[in-house]
């Protein structure tokens, strides 16, 4: 199933190296917010991501491995796992765990407080709420990926912003 | 601080570059640098021979290190098959003389543990045949006559359980747990395999016609030369599953995820397919006369050798190679001759 490995030019992996040093901080920073802050989720996802890459390198296609390329492949692979987890979940719930109300605003970067207000809620809100607003997708294009239909996923998403909002304003201590 | 909405909080947090782990940038560089220097003499053995028959210069460094590794691999097995003759030709004297009746061999073979008895059908006094004592085991339920016995297998852990060229025709498995499970060659015509967790079984050969998939995990099964016509695939996920060869006539599969899947030569002709996602799957010479492809990404996918007779479609093609081995016209949004 794997393009059989080509030996690269030294040229070749002087280029993935250098992809490889300015993009990670990227990619991973892309899918840790969208994992909710899980880090070991987005580095295995890092992970595969490059793998992905190098394969595309293996088979004589690395011109097509660009920031764009990188963040495509990252999102599928997230909405893969999203996948996943939404199975799991609607086979047995997850409890997730609260946290309590106590204002972390000052101990917490911005950044912190907004992943573990979006840990808070199920895969599925996660889902809808990082594409939405993080990735511009519209309904339709949510829907499609959550399988579900359009108005399900409407009311999911607003659901989903409300349950985020009030688990940030708890966060905070609001 | 709370002025904001928190939603606008929450879009403001993306687009941040985040340097991971120092351990894990360095372990993941060395990981990705292994794998980008791996050449064709460092592949698997099959890519190995093409190598030597290619007379590279790196290759026949190393062959005689392959060479003695080959002499002693075949000295072990020949040590490893007179022992056994050995021990097989002690055990049957002892047999022999200890045998009441000379006239009845006695076999040798040691019975298989029940974990690994394969199925067959049942014995000829009505009793419970290998196949029923297996699954009752498990906690399965024995439905239908001994005619056309079917099993109620729903909420079971078949976890690798050898079920080859078993009948299971009509058999539910609604939330069956058969990851790494041997169906080779096994009938479920007809079976229900909704919500059932096949992941890494061996489907080569099952006859899987007319069977309902709901919301399963496929993931990395092996169904090589498998028939699926006329099946139900949904919601289910076949990732890295090899389904070369195999028959998906009339099937309909609907929000399946490929990805990395294997379809060479699989016949899936009149076929339907939507959202079903083949990001970096193989699909060379694929038959897909008369199938109907919606709502899909098709990006990069080399169709080389494929059957795009008849085939509809309403998806979005971008960089694939066509089946007569050409590439994807930079301005055809439909291409290789193909119409809406």
């Amino acid at each position: 199933m794997s393009t059989p490995a080509k030996r690269l030019t030294d040229h070749e992996i002087a280029s993935f190296e250098t992809l490889y040093s300015s993009e990670l901080p990227v990619v991973f920073g892309f899918l840790r917010i969208r994992a909710a802050g899980d880090v070991a989720l987005a580095e295995d996802l890092t992970a595969l991501v490059f793998l992905s890459a190098v394969e595309q390198f293996q088979a004589g296609r690395g011109d097509v491995v660009t920031r764009n390329w990188l963040l495509t492949v990252a999102k599928r692979r997230l909405i893969d796992h999203w996948r996943r987890l939404e199975v799991a979940e609607r086979k047995a719930p997850l409890l997730r765990p609260t946290t309590p109300a106590e204002d972390l605003s000052l101990s917490l970067s911005e950044r912190e407080l907004v992943e573990r207000a979006l840990a808070a809620l199920t895969i599925t809100d996660q889902a809808a709420l990082t594409m939405s607003h993080l990735d511009g997708m519209s309904v339709p294009e949510i829907a499609e990926v959550l399988g579900r239909g359009k108005r399900a996923t409407e009311s999911t998403l607003r659901r989903a912003r409300e349950r985020f909002r009030v688990e940030y304003r708890r966060l905070t201590g609001d | 601080m709370t002025e904001r909405d928190p939603i606008e909080r929450l879009e403001a947090s993306d687009g941040l570059s985040i340097e991971p782990r120092p351990e894990f940038a360095s372990e993941l560089r060395i990981m990705l640098d292994l794998r980008l220097r791996m050449t064709e003499g460092d592949a698997p053995s099959s890519e190995r021979n093409e190598e030597g028959a290619k007379g590279d210069k790196a290759g026949s460094s190393q062959r005689p290190d392959r060479l003695q590794t080959l002499i002693l691999a075949l000295l072990a097995l020949l040590i490893f098959l007179a022992i056994g003759l050995v021990t097989y030709l002690a055990v049957w004297v002892i047999t022999k003389t200890d045998s009441p009746d000379p006239s009845t061999p006695t076999p040798t073979t040691t019975a298989p543990p029940p974990d690994e008895k394969s199925a067959d059908s049942p014995g000829p006094d009505g009793s419970l045949s290998d196949l029923e004592t297996q699954l009752t085991e498990a906690g399965c339920r024995v439905l239908g006559s001994a005619e056309a016995q079917r099993f109620d297998c729903s909420g079971t852990d078949l976890s690798n359980m050898l079920l080859d060229g078993a009948s299971l025709a009509g058999s539910d498995f609604t939330g069956a747990q058969m990851p790494g499970a041997s169906l080779a060659g096994a009938d479920l015509t007809g079976a229900t395999l909704n919500r059932v967790w096949l992941y890494a079984a061996d489907l080569t050969d099952a006859n899987l016609s007319g069977v309902e998939i709901l919301g399963a995990d496929l993931n990395e099964a092996r169904l090589v030369g498998a028939d699926l016509s006329g099946s139900v695939i949904q919601d289910t996920f076949l990732t890295e599953a090899d389904l070369t060869d195999a028959t998906l006539r009339e099937a309909s599969l609907t929000d399946v995820i490929l990805y990395e899947g294997d379809l060479t030569n699989a016949d899936l002709t009149s076929a339907s397919l939507t959202r079903v996602d083949l990001t970096f799957a193989t699909v060379r010479g694929v038959i897909l006369r008369n199938a109907k492809l919606s709502q899909m990404q098709l990006i990069q996918l080399d169709f080389t050798g494929a059957d795009f007779v008849g085939l509809r479609v309403a998806a979005d093609w971008f960089l694939v190679i066509c089946p007569d081995g050409s590439p994807q016209g930079v301005q055809e949004t439909l291409p290789c001759g193909i119409r809406e």
